[in-house]
């Protein structure tokens, strides 16, 4: 029986008494106890540790054993086996004006394992709130108990594994809590979390994409982006000019959206929606295989917008331009118009978001020209991605990579991307001459 | 750097020292055409008794260390405060009377008590980038990208003793 609870503070060197949070703490292990219904566990309490004052022992012996068969029971059964283990685990709670050995503050670092000692924020960010990355790409609540619990995950496996691998162990086994909490699960492969939730989220297509139904599909290009593309040199390099592009008019874009509701639906229908199907098409495209053709028209399909203005491809190469005709803001409302005119502004000087996120979209556009001849509408989409990928900005991530991994930098960067190999051909062909001249088109 | 990420000054405007600890208040503003992000919360605390200096980063910059340890796991993300083309913001730096600093001596963990009223030159370090921080999954581990973010942005104060007038009330904003 091995979990104990700090509960004596610390004398510090000039006599004073460093506090500890035994009381948070134990309320923690109750509502792990409890498997997170919040209801009485009679079996749970505690009892003075026999031989050392500044401990108390956990007192856990449910009756019958939860067993796995549910998330609850898995959280329950995860407390039974920490209190049941023949080795000591220590908890013990911390407040919000406590820094670590380093400096670093419990914004910055909640929790701090010292062998079989796990210190912990009990503060809940001094009262801010905590968030971490949902399975659904969105910023999550979670909490204070929600953090032991990773943290005694970590206590029970005792796992010397790499960082990936010792966090994605962790949140794993998080996840039965926060799926008994029924809160949306965290992903295993972002290792994010910050203070404050929610925390400001000032990118367009996660404000708009945020909740609806067309998220997950966001999340998987997403993953797409962070685990294929950003995982080569030329990709993060791509994206990194990319963001800093975005960044300088997406949080205006984002603050009309906030006030204008209209505006929000109508970069929605728009634009956002468009995008998502659009960038599918063009990874469809990539990765070729059997059905290439069935999943180009069911996404040229899905992304027709009935709401969208007739000349919409000819709105958003104006806008490319810096340019908004004065005839369609008048009919707009004065939001959308707002954020057309915050486009033009940028636009014009944003290759890399054009290319990577406008020029997409006038592709989807043209390929709805074909509906109802899908061997065209593949071949065209195949002779789109082509010219497409061509004409990718690659100034920046060429200075951004020593010049003589340049080739392979961007061979890379296609190896990732492209795995259909007709088409990987047709694009390392397309960009050979800019790898021979060094410049961008 | 970008000329972007030099076109931001900060100054603060307040500072004082009361009977809930210590108070800055920090005017950022942004001169640039574009939107900037700039970190705010407190992610380090730095004490050193022998100059009297408290050392306050917003950022991570100058501490990447070894991510193998167990204690650099479950870093966060720093927050950002967005700051529009020709705005400014004012930061509210609010840190309480008493800090306990964690010290290992081998084995034996011991506190510190930190009384921040005993600190009256604040230097105060942040980082101002042209994205807020994006963890890249899949690039070099997270301290060093946390170390990497943004560019640096220093403000270095005295701060009045408690019971003294402010400053920014009748000494004007302090560089």
């Amino acid at each position: 029986m091995a979990l104990h609870i700090r509960e004596v503070g610390y004398e510090t060197a000039s006599g004073a008494t460093y506090p500890v949070r035994p009381d948070e703490v134990r309320a923690h292990l109750m509502i792990l106890a409890s498997g997170g219904t919040m209801d009485l566990a009679p079996s749970f309490g505690d009892e003075p540790l026999a031989g050392d004052s500044d401990y108390s022992l956990v007192l856990y012996s449910p009756e019958p054993p939860p067993g796995t068969a549910t998330a609850a029971d898995r959280v329950r059964n995860r407390l039974l086996e920490l209190v049941s283990r023949a080795n000591a685990y220590q908890i013990v709670g911390v407040s919000g004006d406590t820094i670590w050995t380093d400096g670093r503050t419990v914004e910055a670092q909640p929790a701090f394992a010292l062998g079989s000692t796990v210190f912990y924020d009990t503060s809940n960010c001094n009262g801010n709130g905590r968030w971490i990355r949902g399975v659904n790409g969105e910023e999550e609540c979670t909490n204070s108990v929600g953090m032991l619990y990773h943290e005694l995950a970590h206590s029970y496996h005792n796992n010397p594994g790499g960082v990936a691998e010792v966090e994605a162990q962790a949140i794993t086994d998080e996840n039965d809590l926060r799926e008994a909490l029924g809160l949306v699960l965290r992903d295993p492969e972002r290792i994010e979390g910050g203070c404050g939730c929610p925390s400001d989220d000032c990118c367009i297509v996660a404000s708009v994409a945020l909740g609806s139904p067309f998220a997950r599909e966001i999340q998987a290009l997403r993953r797409f982006r962070d685990h294929v593309v950003r995982s080569t040199e030329g990709g993060r390099a791509f994206f990194d000019a990319l963001h800093r592009e975005y960044y300088a008019f997406s949080v205006d874009v984002c603050r009309v959206m906030v006030l204008h509701p209209q505006a929000r639906s109508n970069v929605e229908v728009w634009l956002v929606r468009p995008l998502a199907d659009s960038l599918q098409i063009l990874r469809a495209c990539a990765a070729g295989g059997a059905e290439l053709q069935s999943k180009i028209e069911s996404h040229v399909l899905s992304g027709q917008q009935p709401a969208a203005p007739a000349d919409l491809e000819s709105l958003i190469l104006e806008l490319c331009e810096g340019r908004v005709r004065g005839d369609i803001l008048e009919t707009l409302d004065e939001g959308t118009a707002e954020v057309l005119r915050i486009l033009s502004l940028w636009l014009p000087h944003s290759p890399h978001v054009v290319w990577g996120l406008i020029r997409p979209l006038t592709i989807r556009l043209k390929l709805a020209g074909y509906v109802g001849d899908g061997e065209k509408m593949t071949r065209v989409a195949l002779e789109q991605f082509s010219s497409w990928m061509s004409q990718m900005p690659i100034d920046y991530v060429r200075d951004a990579t020593s010049a003589e991994n340049w080739g392979v930098t961007l061979d890379t960067l296609l190896d990732a991307v492209v795995t259909n190999e007709s088409l990987r051909q047709s694009c390392a062909h397309a960009l050979a001459a800019e790898k021979e001249q060094g410049t961008g088109p | 750097m970008s000329e972007a990420l030099e076109a931001v000054t900060a100054n603060a405007t307040r500072a004082w020292h009361d009977d809930t600890g210590m108070h800055v208040r920090l005017r950022i503003v942004n001169h640039s055409d574009r939107t900037l992000f700039v970190g705010r919360g407190k992610r380090r605390l730095q004490f050193d008794a022998d100059a009297s200096l408290l050392t306050v980063w917003l950022c991570d910059h100058e501490l990447e260390e070894s991510i193998g340890q167990r204690c650099a796991i479950g870093l966060t993300m720093p927050s950002a405060v967005a700051l529009g083309a020709g705005t400014e913001v004012e930061l509210s730096i609010d840190l309480p009377t008493k800090i306990f600093q964690m010290q290992l001596d081998g084995d034996q963990v011991k506190f510190i008590e930190r009384t921040t009223s005993e600190y009256r030159n604040i230097s105060l370090r942040s980082a101002v980038a042209e994205t807020p921080f994006y963890y890249s999954p899949r690039g070099e581990p997270l301290a060093q990208q946390l170390c990497r973010w943004g560019a640096p942005l220093k403000v270095e104060l005295a701060v009045p003793a408690k019971g003294e007038p402010q400053l920014g009330h009748s000494e004007g904003p302090c560089q």
